[in-house]
């Protein structure tokens, strides 16, 4: 086999041999959830669970299975992303949000809107957002690098998130926008409500390349648990790994926050809460938080709209109360290993 | 017979310049702070004044208005204010005009307003009107403070005038059941009940669907409540693409042109009636117009 | 398969480490390179194992130059052991001991019969099997050297290098070691290792490479190569040979005066 050929697992028919036996009932239950919660996100409405009481077909269509399909990409693209990082950078506090992937995304999507280029070029719009997102984890990835420890990651990456950040508010204040500071909420806090099949046609295959160049990982990552030296006896190729990892993570999650803003911390909790249920292994952690991501976007995102049904809460909101436990879990736990 | 509303203003327009022919100061004894001369050096930092202010008096006596006037998507005098200065509003633009008169919103930057009476300017803060009877208050509270009671009660009738002219004999309707209307807008705002945009509506012999959707004051209303119980007529206050902002994805939604495309809609911009001036008689003559049209499409039916 | 390194230089960070260092290890025998602190050991190893490429001369695997081997080729043909013990998940024993197979296609997902016979038998050998479901941040330090070593074993490679493999391992076990060291030499596996145990190398070692500074000091069979003056030279410490029960032993006597 070539090595130089880049590793795209294959669709469907492999699925029993990518799935280790150990996991299958974990892979099948997060399966089965995506698919009830899937169910329940489309018979969710503002008045309540049941089908629309008129123009059925339209809202569904054109309303709810958008926002459906977008929680599942956008969940599996940041599970996995996250899954990816934190076995690339070996750092388990790793995921899109925390090294900036995210803001330089929103960056690079709210240039192409403020600059009018989205309305000559569509595809402008996530297009934007992976550059901003490749440029961002390229940073990161530069300042850090995978010999800097937890805290240097963390620095570069609330650095390159800061300034991110800080010049999206430069943009939209410049852009003379009336509604600069609603729009500013929406990038910062993200939203999938009103999203409609024209974005899932925009991003969506920009997520599912992502997608696919990310669980080529596995093998990778699985060698550079050993470290770098170990990883390249084992036949890795460090430069193509750490392209196909900033590249494939540039595209799911730039597509991703291009359309629905920056939604936090679901990179961080999924492989977080799955890594013990897979032994640790790396490989077998990237399968798992992709659909461990869109069931906890699935459940987030319904449980705005039972919340707030007309969209007031945001759901970048939701997914920071359940990361902030976390947080503070491996904040004790830090304390415990020292103190011990 | 259509009519741009540029030619709509000018019947207000025409009698307020013919009334400054007259040209002398009445002297005023009702409110205190009424000026012995009417102030000649008056600066606008508030949009709807700003608006009021153009048709009452001339603008020699104009220092400054604010920016807003100037803006297509807010302002209905839009293209008549070119040569007036404009200003931001911020305490030391002001002034620096050195005005006898500064004409403030009740909610103007407090911050701004508090300096300027701090350094003894006069303010008149007006507040904005929520109704039909709430404009001619404040064209009249206006037209006091700047000296001129008569044109105001001149302006005061024109609006009169122009209103019944674009309601037009809709003898009957009254009694006839009202069509319902919803104002939506950018990042799903629809306008509730109670104030301007609804009263605007009430005049044009619609009932305001939000008031049937529950939403009281108004507020966030979601695509699919929309969709799922739409009203007779679709009032948009722009054209979908105005905005190059996220927060306005909501009107360019597909599910919206679909509805668009089956139920009445009109677009009235927002600069007729965001503000509490003379000229909601246009929005409102258009309101009644589709009105009109959509009861034609239902006969016809 | 006989790996050779010829006249090869390596710069790091813009130093010399190594300076026009030829070896030659041989089949079915265990080299021991021996030297101070830097005298550029590991860098040999890394450079033998094609992880680092030298400025200066080749190395060749079987004749063919190394650098024209691809990647995954070579982790069938070379299996390199870091010096460092790293782990940076709670992979338990036998993961780790997987990994191993990586080079011979097999994936976390899907492991083939000769996969599983491979990684049974290394860990059998280095008496894992009782703790082999264990995740290996909680082993003992000897334990984890043990599981890496697995590791190697499991790649089922023609040469093994490794860098100070007995570091951490209490006798029983470093002798446990250097048996199956032995085991594998009498197989006909190529196998070299950096030490800094002396009388282990003298005991265990069938050639030697003494490296000071960069340069080799000798090379060849231990017994040519391990004389009391020339390593006494070698690592400034005036160094004692002797036997016990026909045991060679080195002893470390004090510190020579500049």
């Amino acid at each position: 086999m070539n090595p130089m050929k880049l590793r795209l697992p294959p669709i469907a028919a492999l699925l029993g041999r990518l799935v280790r036996r150990e996991d299958r009932l974990l892979v099948a239950s997060l399966s089965a959830a995506t698919a009830l919660l899937a169910l329940v996100s489309l018979l969710l409405g503002p008045g309540g669970f049941g089908l629309p009481a008129a123009s059925a077909s339209l809202i569904l269509l054109e309303i709810r299975l958008p926002r459906t399909l977008l929680c599942i990409l956008i969940g599996a693209s940041l599970g996995l992303a996250g899954a990816a990082l934190q076995g690339y950078l070996r750092n388990p506090l790793a995921e899109p949000g925390i090294i900036g992937a995210s803001s330089g995304a929103g960056l690079g999507a709210v240039l192409a809107i403020h600059t009018g280029l989205t309305q000559t070029l569509a595809l402008a719009l996530p297009v934007g957002g992976m550059l901003g997102a490749l440029a961002a984890t390229a940073l990161v990835v530069l300042l850090a690098g995978e010999r800097g420890g937890p805290l240097t990651l963390i620095l570069a990456g609330v650095a390159v998130s800061s300034v991110a950040t800080a010049l999206l508010s430069l943009v939209l204040s410049l852009a003379q926008n009336p509604f600069a500071a609603v729009e500013i909420v929406f990038w910062v806090l993200g939203s999938l409500a009103d999203r409609s099949l024209v974005h899932v046609a925009l991003a969506g295959p920009f997520m599912v390349a992502g997608i696919a160049l990310l669980a080529g990982l596995g093998r990778s990552l699985d060698a550079l648990s050993l470290g770098e030296e170990a990883a390249e006896n084992l036949g890795v190729d460090l430069a193509r790994l750490r392209l196909q990892a900033v590249i494939g993570a540039a595209l799911a999650v730039g597509s991703a926050t291009a359309i629905a803003g920056t939604i936090g911390f679901v990179g961080l909790v999924v492989p977080h809460l799955l890594r013990p249920f897979v032994g640790e292994e790396p490989s077998r952690l990237l399968t798992v938080s992709l659909l461990g991501g869109a069931t906890l976007l699935l459940a987030a995102d319904i449980a705005v709209r039972l919340l707030t049904p007309a969209g007031e809460l945001r759901l970048g909101v939701l997914t920071a109360l359940i990361g902030t436990p976390l947080f503070l879990w491996l904040i004790v736990k830090a304390r415990r290993e020292l103190t011990t | 017979m259509r009519r741009a509303g540029r030619r709509a203003a000018a019947p207000v327009l025409a009698l307020a310049l013919g009334l400054a022919g007259a040209g002398t100061a009445p002297l005023f004894a009702q409110t205190g702070t009424a000026p012995a001369r009417p102030p000649e050096r008056i600066v606008s930092i508030n949009l709807c004044t700003d608006q009021i202010l153009l048709d009452l008096v001339p603008r020699e006596r104009i220092r400054a208005i604010s920016h807003l006037a100037s803006d297509r998507s807010v302002s209905a005098l839009y293209d008549r204010v070119a040569g007036i200065a404009a200003t931001r509003g911020e305490a030391e633009a002001v002034l620096a005009l050195d005005p006898d008169l500064v004409l403030a919103g009740a909610y103007s930057t407090p911050a701004t307003v508090a300096v300027l009476e701090r350094l003894g300017r006069r303010v008149e803060k007006v507040p904005a009107a929520q109704d039909i009877e709430g404009i001619k208050a404040v064209v009249r509270r206006v037209a006091e403070a700047v000296g001129e009671r008569e044109r105001g009660e001149a302006v005061v009738g024109a609006f009169e005038r122009w209103l019944a002219e674009a309601v037009g004999d809709t003898g009957g309707s009254e009694s006839a059941k009202r069509p319902s209307a919803l104002v939506y807008q950018v990042n799903n705002i629809a306008s509730g009940s109670g104030n301007l945009a609804d009263n605007v509506l009430a005049a044009a012999g619609f009932t305001n669907h939000a008031v049937h959707l529950g939403l009281g004051a108004g507020g966030k209303l979601a695509l699919e409540s929309l969709i799922a119980s739409p009203p007779d007529l679709l009032v948009l206050t722009g054209p979908v693409d105005e905005y190059r902002t996220v927060t306005a994805d909501n009107l360019r939604h597909p599910a919206l042109a679909r509805l668009r495309a089956e139920r009445a809609t009109v677009t009235v911009p927002w600069r007729f009636w965001l503000c509490g001036t003379p000229y909601v008689a246009e929005a409102v003559r258009r309101l009644v117009e589709a009105r009109k049209a959509l009861i034609e499409r239902r006969a016809a039916r | 398969m006989r790996l050779a390194a010829q006249a090869v230089s390596v710069e790091l960070k813009g130093r010399r480490v190594l300076e026009s260092v030829s070896v030659a290890l041989g089949e079915g025998r265990i080299t021991g390179l021996i030297g101070h602190n830097g005298a550029g050991k590991s860098t040999l190893l890394k450079t033998l194992a094609g992880l680092l490429k030298p400025s200066q001369g080749a190395v060749t695997l079987d004749g063919q130059p190394l650098a024209d081997i691809a990647r995954r080729l070579a982790g069938r043909r070379i299996a390199y052991l870091p010096q460092d013990r790293i782990v940076h998940w709670g992979i338990s024993v036998r993961a780790v001991a997987a990994l191993g197979r990586l080079p011979h296609g097999s994936t976390a997902a899907s492991v083939g019969a000769a996969d599983r016979e491979a990684v049974a038998a290394a860990l059998a050998a280095m008496d894992l099997a009782a703790i082999a479901d264990r995740p290996i941040d909680q082993v003992s330090g000897g334990e984890r050297a043990r599981a890496l070593f697995a590791r190697a074993l499991a790649q089922e490679a023609p040469v093994i290098l490794a860098d100070e493999p007995t570091a951490g391992l209490d006798p029983a076990h470093a002798l446990e070691l250097f048996a199956i060291l032995q085991k594998l030499a009498m197989e006909g596996r190529t196998i070299a290792i950096a030490l800094h145990d002396l009388s282990m190398a003298a005991r265990f070692c069938h050639d030697i490479v003494l490296l000071h500074s960069g340069r080799v000091e000798g090379a060849g069979p231990t017994a040519e190569v391990l004389s009391a003056e020339r390593i006494s030279r070698a690592f400034s410490v005036h160094m004692r040979l002797g036997q016990f029960d026909n045991i060679p032993i080195v002893v470390p006597i004090a510190p020579l005066r500049p």
